[in-house]
């Protein structure tokens, strides 16, 4: 996709480090911000969660423009830098929950599929409802990414380093779990 | 042939996500249209894909983001507290003013002084914005505003108003006897061109009920303005230890400007007062501990007038025991009871807090005060009050008018913080710092330096704590220029807590005056329980909010089981909505409050009584009582106690009124 002028614009005035500098980032960061943030929401699936890693994606970007190659599309650069930051943010919560569930584990409770801890985890987790909210995470933003960011598969496979095919499949296999849980009444299909 | 369901189902999704073959779709598409199922199922899968779709972050996220980029920029040093070691942004920094460690204003308050090792130092300084002139001749700049301003308080203090005005000033020579030739007045500020005014010369006199600082002609040492100094005068100095301290800048009867004790500035003003004694006078001085120049009074002349200034000079503060009152009913004697006495004080009214009035007869006393204490200062007022006289204080050699914006002296209800703005319209160039003495009644002391207002360079503001409950407060604001001396004083009163004036019957007062007797809609027939018929002792208990006063049903409890078997009965008065009755029942039982209590919904009791809930307090603060006897009050309280001061409030008030009409009971 072609950069948009105006993109090379603000990339310029960002990298002189002016005192314009942080209104042109400023502009980038609005037109970018909902693409960011729909990327982070597509992963975390918890809104918090997604703006804190829009936050951080833009000063990650602002700390390192320098290493931005000016030939590429900003937005790109910008998706993958949301990206790690979102999978950052993924794997620490992942980490938090083991730690939580092993801790359960050893004080002789239940795991967190008690349906109370579930109902909570979802409570934490829910702003993508219903059979959506059931998918893998990898699985949930690939599905996000495609479907509301409407990025090509060689995009998505781009980012994650994977073949065009894997995530041709990828997106496959969300499908049938979708249907698998909209068919399949109760909590593993439907609303928690 | 038809696909089965179950082969088309997990594509459904995959269709709309562009995941599947051309050949696939077709498929699909066919089967959905012949599958009612399928459709059912592909439109929830539709809308379950259309929740894929984000709503907008925060739209003030970019606040943020900027804020840390700003703040990963700036420079990476920044201060800590030398104290609390937490992050010290410069704004509010203090420094000690021996090592310049700083600190948070509030730790080197907590701490008592400097937190560095070895440090002890209590002083602290605050950076000052930089000034575009550092020139050596700016002190003197102050100087020269200062000098001739201060020498015309000084020269007005001893102009007198009749016929000796025009007495020419005795000529130069010996320092003692030489009284300074006053500068001409220089204007300080705008409107202060004249030589005498409110704005440079007049002293100022405290109104002796402790409200604001008003201005009076009459200065206490301006003695020829005295009808009674024609029966002789008597001036009696406060010599005792304390007097040493307080050193601020004064201006010397040879006219210079100097930096001394209260007991220095003391013997200046006396000085100067003996100085413009006419010559038909007869005085004396004594020193509150019983020192007498001469054992009787003696005429004005040059001769006795030489002789008490050396006396004077030699004297210093002095240790041994002596009292105010006392030298005071001797000064009285001396005089006959006539005349007047001149009373300089500053510490040596110890025993401030409860009168011990000297006999003055009718001698009339006029009081100076010098950086006095709040017992010496109350002593003083409550001394000229009942002798007909005047109680001031002395002023710095430059008067900066320092006027309270905030709060309102009359405030009659205060939050836990009090914002204090005072302004200086003299101003920046003299004034370097100022600062503010909070004080209250029982004399706890606490000074903060105020931070200049960000909105008005002559004005100075900061936000300080109430002391403790609803205690009347004086506020002791002092003006200092670069050396930190004085320059400029003025104290004021607040009166807080209270409700409007006069709104608590005073004792004495009939209940016939009250306006209506207190009867009990609970019991049948609404039987007055408590009138001006009434006999024994009667406490009544106001409560706005019986949810929130245990402390004062513990207390009173402990009042009934001291002096319930004497005949001491409670009333309680509560404003409680009907709904409530049956939570209010359970409440008193479950603490004991078995007296009787009497619902006031509407506050209709509480009112006749004279108790305005809204401006005593707020949401039930207020702690309100009355204790009658035999038809009359005699105690009414209506304030808002800090709580932990409810058991000393119950010792010291109601206790101690209950001992005295109950003398058989400790």
């Amino acid at each position: 996709m072609p950069t948009p002028p105006l993109d090379d614009e603000l990339v310029e005035r960002i990298r002189s480090r002016d005192d314009a500098s942080v209104e042109a980032f400023s502009q980038l960061y609005e037109r970018h911000k909902q693409a960011v943030f729909a990327h982070a929401f597509g992963i975390l699936r918890e809104r918090a969660a997604a703006e804190d890693a829009l936050q951080e994606t833009f000063l990650r970007a602002h700390a390192n423009f320098e290493k931005h190659d000016p030939t590429r599309p900003v937005s790109a650069w910008l998706q993958r830098i949301a990206f790690n930051v979102s999978m950052d943010a993924l794997r620490s919560r992942r980490k938090d929950e083991n730690t939580k569930q092993g801790l359960i584990l050893r004080k002789g409770g239940s795991a967190p599929d008690d349906a109370f801890e579930c109902a909570r985890q979802d409570e934490e987790r829910g702003q993508i409802k219903g059979a959506l909210s059931r998918l893998p995470e990898e699985l949930s933003a690939i599905l996000v990414q495609r479907h509301a960011l409407d990025m090509k598969n060689d995009q998505i496979a781009d980012l994650w380093k994977v073949s065009t095919r894997t995530v041709t499949e990828r997106l496959r296999e969300a499908s049938a779990l979708l249907a698998q849980f909209l068919k399949t009444p109760g909590r593993q299909g439907g609303d928690s | 042939m038809r696909a089965a369901c179950g082969e088309i189902a997990p594509l459904l999704a995959a269709r709309r996500l562009g995941a599947v073959e051309a050949s696939e779709r077709k498929v699909i598409e066919a089967h959905v249209l012949e599958c009612a199922d399928c459709a059912r199922l592909g439109e929830e899968v539709d809308a379950c894909l259309e929740e894929a779709r984000v709503c907008p972050p925060a739209p003030d996220g970019w606040k943020e983001i900027e804020r840390r980029i700003v703040k990963a920029a700036a420079p990476a040093i920044s201060l800590s507290c030398t104290f609390c070691h937490a992050r010290l942004e410069r704004p509010e920094a203090v420094y000690c003013a021996s090592c310049l460690a700083p600190h948070h204003s509030e730790c080197f308050r907590e701490h008592g002084r400097c937190a560095t090792a070895g440090c002890a130092e209590t002083n602290l300084v605050r950076a000052q914005p930089a000034r575009p002139s550092r020139r050596r001749w700016t002190p003197l700049l102050a100087l020269a505003v200062a000098l001739p301003a201060s020498a015309a308080l000084v020269s007005l203090e001893l102009r007198p108003r009749n016929a000796e005005t025009t007495r020419p000033a005795p000529q130069a020579p010996p320092p003692s006897l030489a009284a300074p030739a006053p500068p001409a007045p220089a204007p300080i500020g705008p409107s202060s061109g004249k030589t005498e005014g409110p704005s440079v010369a007049e002293p100022r006199v405290i109104d002796p009920d402790g409200a604001q600082v008003s201005t009076d002609v009459r200065a206490a040492m301006n003695i020829v303005d005295s009808a009674s100094a024609r029966d002789g005068v008597v001036f009696v100095l406060d010599a005792t230890p304390g007097m040493a301290d307080e050193p601020m800048a004064y201006r010397a009867p040879d006219g210079s400007l100097q930096m001394g004790s209260r007991f220095d500035r003391a013997k200046a003003a006396l000085t100067l007062a003996v100085l413009s004694l006419p010559r038909d006078i007869r005085f004396d001085v004594v020193t509150e501990a019983g020192h007498r120049w001469k054992s009787n009074l003696r005429g004005a002349d040059d001769s006795n007038k030489q002789d008490v200034l050396a006396w004077i000079a030699n004297h210093d503060v002095d240790a041994s025991a002596g009292s105010l009152s006392l030298a005071i009913t001797d000064a009285t004697k001396m005089l006959g009871g006539r005349g007047l006495i001149v009373a300089l004080v500053g510490t040596g009214a110890a025993d401030g807090t409860f009168w011990q009035g000297p006999e003055v007869g009718g001698s009339v006393v006029r009081v100076r005060g010098f950086t006095p204490t709040e017992a010496t200062r109350r002593f003083g007022k409550r001394l000229a009050e009942a002798a007909s006289g005047t109680y001031d204080e002395e002023l710095g050699p430059v008067d900066p008018r320092i006027v309270l914006e905030e709060p309102s002296t009359d405030a009659v209800a205060l939050s836990r913080n009090l914002r204090i703005r005072v302004r200086i319209p003299l101003g920046k160039p003299l004034i370097s710092s100022v600062q503010v003495t909070v004080g209250t009644p029982g004399g706890e002391e606490t000074s903060y330096d105020l931070n200049r207002a960000p909105d008005d360079p002559s004005a100075y503001t900061l936000l300080v704590p109430v002391p403790g409950g609803d205690k009347d407060m004086t506020l002791d604001i002092r003006a200092r220029d670069s050396f930190r001396a004085v320059v400029g004083r003025r104290g004021f009163m607040l009166k807080t807590g209270r409700g409007t004036k006069n709104s608590i019957f005073a004792p004495g007062t009939p209940l016939s005056a009250v306006g209506g007797g207190i009867r009990n809609p609970r019991t049948s027939g609404a039987p007055v329980i408590l009138d001006a018929s009434t006999k024994g002792t009667t406490l009544v208990h106001f409560y706005s909010a019986w949810d929130d006063c245990p402390e004062e049903l513990s207390m009173l409890n402990s009042l009934r089981s001291t002096f319930g078997d004497q005949g001491l009965s409670i009333i309680g008065v509560g404003s409680v909505a009907t709904k409530d009755y049956a939570t209010w029942d359970r409440f008193l039982t479950e603490h004991r409050a078995t007296w009787t209590n009497v619902p006031d919904p509407a506050d209709t009791i509480a009112r006749s009584w004279g108790i305005e809930r809204t401006v005593t307090g707020s949401q039930g603060t207020t702690f309100t009582l009355y204790l009658v006897k035999d038809g009359k009050i005699v105690l009414g309280h209506c304030r808002r106690p800090d709580w932990r001061e409810v058991n000393s409030l119950a010792d010291d008030l109601i206790s101690g009124t209950l001992r005295k009409m109950f003398p058989g009971r400790r």
